[in-house]
């Protein structure tokens, strides 16, 4: 019963189906909202799921120079990280495993499907690959930072003077006081986590390792058919799991006890963080270089968080 | 890091798209727009000028001969065409005219060649030019071949058989419509009603083709014989000789 | 079943990949134009791939060059089955003005099998939009053939 249940949470809900289907759900939303802030028509919400189809139903060339079984084995490991870490978060109410280091173990697991993106990238020989594998490791460093220090902010909060990393704790320390985004020493760190939500995702102005036009895509230049359809689907899955991330850490307070009514409000405060911090963003931004990007997070975005940190160690 | 159209983005969300609905609500192109060619065959007078103006040589043409005349086909390549409309410019005839038809799209290049083809029968007659010329030189002007020569100076007028094409330019652009592809009417020598039967005539004539009787008051030529020396004409006291168009 | 959902999205969410090979970029400033909010073709699912490993469609403008004719076949090895190659304009299909000249190798006929040719000099966005359209048809069917 116990491993049905498990089972169930990681394959279904909030596991794989459910973080896939919310991902290009997001995705979609993401880009036919984009095309309306343009005064254009833009695609219909399935369309991700087209796309996904579609890749499936294409050759895989593996190149020549390419390491055949880490180049086609990288996207699955990066599918796989994002399906635990789906698993371990709340969905504002409903908490799969209760845990008591989530956030330590998160932090390790979100850095996997970028790496996974960088090796994959390595592996396919490619000399571009190699320029968008760099400025990837460069993003990931920039918004790592930012990112320990928000979360060293919430625990602290919630814990106290021993610093809880537990997220069952957090939610359930939210259900009683309200959400942490009421506090005020935490709103500079929810502001930093708005930044670096679109840095983690990879959407523009901060997808320097993937721009298209200027390195040919990057890490994935080599990829075609099922294995680049699975990265497609990691990027889409990353912004489900950000936002829901940032709904289980500041947002908390909203939970009713009913279930189905938590996902419905959780699918809707995904979709509308989407829509604040990423979709407005790319709207009227062009792309940050990769030094711009770097000296962004580590001064604007780090210096939020770490103003936070040290409102919330004064004990405000 | 700076936000300058945030404003505009979040009013378009509540405005509609710009965008046009193209399959599903046609469009027609604006006026002047040099698009699919169409061919008349029937204005077309086979001058040739458009082959002539054609940059990329998109045209061609194609002779066969069929009972009755001859069969011109002509070509129109849109996959080789630049659409620049001097074709157009050149017609007099208006057959070759560019549509505002956009959608030239094909799976087959053969479905991308606009062809026309006529009759054309064979015209009896050589070119002409009736009295009454006045030696301007517009037919020479527009001769696409260059096969007409008018000399002001001189006088003259004279076209080559072999170059002429028989397209009818000339015939259109003559201001005194002297010009036509009228079989000439044969002459030769006539003799008129003023005939005393002298016999100068026969006596003259350098071939002997003349043959005169006075006992019986007969006057004939050998046509076969006569080359039209005009010596009889000049020696008749007459004057009743002359050259004249004969049945 | 999902064979059939396979194909489906095939004609649904077609990938371009744009080659240049010597045009005067008339055509292709036309086909970036269809990106454009006025054409919008990103409503029937086209985009732009960086790559020509994510392409389904090639598109390809301007008269076979003799430098570039071999880039342009090693770009197409390239490309995973299935695709379709689409031409814009009277470049590709007779090498239009330039025809004869020492260094121009249209038609590309002579090396590769063109799925849709699109006429004009240069080609109307509508009519682009129309041929992109009548591709992914061509895709779907080639879809379904790999299916047998």
């Amino acid at each position: 019963m116990e491993y049905l249940k498990i089972l169930f949470n990681i394959l279904v809900f909030p596991g794989c189906l459910f973080v896939g289907a919310m991902g290009l759900l997001l995705s979609g939303i993401d880009r036919k909202v984009l095309a309306r802030m343009q005064k254009r028509v833009g695609p219909p919400i399935i369309q991700p799921l087209y796309d996904f189809l579609k890749l499936l139903g294409k050759e895989t060339i593996v190149p020549k120079a390419a390491n055949r079984k880490v180049f086609l084995g990288a996207p699955v490991v990066g599918f796989a990280a994002l399906v635990v870490t789906a698993a371990l978060i709340p969905v504002l109410g409903y908490r799969a495993f209760e845990g008591s280091a989530d956030l330590i173990v998160l932090l390790y697991l979100l850095t996997i499907p970028a790496v996974a993106l960088i090796i994959g990238g390595s592996s396919s020989g490619n000399p571009y690959a190699g320029i968008g594998i760099s400025r990837e490791m460069v993003t990931m460093m920039s918004y790592e930072l930012p990112l320990i220090c928000i979360f060293l902010a919430v625990a602290k909060k919630v814990g106290g003077s021993t610093l809880c990393f537990s997220l069952s704790q957090i939610a359930a320390y939210q259900q009683a006081n309200g959400s942490l985004i009421g506090c005020v020493s935490l709103l500079p760190a929810a502001a930093a986590m708005l930044l670096v939500i679109p840095a983690e995702v990879g959407t523009q102005p901060f997808d320097v390792a993937e721009a298209e036009t200027e390195i040919l895509e990057g890490p994935l230049i080599e990829y075609s058919g099922a294995p680049l359809a699975v990265f497609k689907l990691n990027t889409s899955m990353k912004m489900y799991i950000m936002t829901a991330l940032f709904s289980a850490l500041f947002l908390g307070g909203l939970a009713t006890g009913v279930t189905a009514l938590d996902v419905l409000i959780q699918v809707l405060l995904c979709i509308a963080l989407t829509l604040i911090c990423m979709t407005t963003i790319h709207a009227v931004t062009a792309r940050l270089k990769i030094e711009h990007l770097f000296k962004f997070y580590w001064t604007v975005v780090a210096g939020l968080a770490a103003l936070s940190l040290v409102l919330v160690w004064l004990g405000f | 890091m700076m936000f300058p159209f945030i404003k505009e983005a979040v009013a378009n969300l509540f405005s509609r798209p710009s965008t046009e609905n193209f399959p599903a609500q046609p469009v027609t192109a604006k006026p002047g727009y040099r698009g699919r060619i169409n061919y008349d065959p029937e204005k077309c007078i086979n001058c040739g000028m458009c082959i002539k103006v054609c940059s990329p040589a998109a045209i061609t043409r194609e002779f066969e001969d069929v009972e009755g005349g001859q069969k011109i086909t002509y070509h129109f390549d849109l996959t080789s065409c630049t659409f620049c409309g001097t074709c157009q410019d050149f017609c007099e005839e208006k057959a070759v005219t560019l549509s505002d038809d956009y959608l030239m799209f094909a799976e087959n290049k053969e479905d991308l060649i606009v062809s026309g083809t006529r009759i054309k029968e064979k015209v009896k007659g050589k070119l002409t030019c009736a009295d009454g010329c006045i030696y301007c030189g517009l037919c020479a002007r527009n001769c696409p071949e260059n096969a007409i020569t008018v000399d002001r100076a001189s006088k003259s007028w004279s076209v080559d058989h072999d170059k002429c094409i028989q397209c009818g330019k000339c015939i259109s652009k003559c201001p005194k419509k002297v010009l036509s592809f009228a079989e000439p009417a044969p002459e030769g020598v006539i003799c008129g009603s003023d005939c005393v039967f002298c016999g100068l005539c026969a006596k003259k004539c350098p071939v002997g083709a003349i043959t005169v009787d006075r006992a019986t008051k007969s006057w004939s030529i050998d046509r076969e014989k006569c080359v039209q020396c005009g010596l009889c004409i000049k020696s008749c006291p007459k004057k009743t000789l002359s050259m004249g168009p004969i049945e | 079943m999902i064979k059939k959902a396979i194909a489906n999205s095939m004609q649904k969410s077609p990938w371009l990949y744009h080659v240049n090979t010597g045009s005067c970029n008339g055509c292709d400033i036309e086909l970036v134009a269809c990106l454009t909010p006025r054409y919008d073709v990103e409503r029937f699912g086209f985009k732009l791939a960086g790559s020509p490993r994510h392409a389904d469609i090639v598109v390809v403008s301007g008269p076979i060059t003799s430098q570039s004719k071999e880039r342009l076949l090693r770009t197409l090895e390239q490309v995973p089955e299935p695709y379709c190659i689409v031409t814009l304009g009277s470049c590709p299909q007779s090498g239009n003005v330039f025809k004869g000249s020492y260094s121009v190798e249209a038609p590309i006929d002579k090396f590769c099998h063109v799925d849709v040719a699109i006429a004009g000099c240069t080609v109307k966005p509508e009519a682009v939009i129309a041929g992109l359209y009548k591709a992914t048809e061509i895709l779907k069917k080639k879809r379904e053939a790999m299916n047998k």
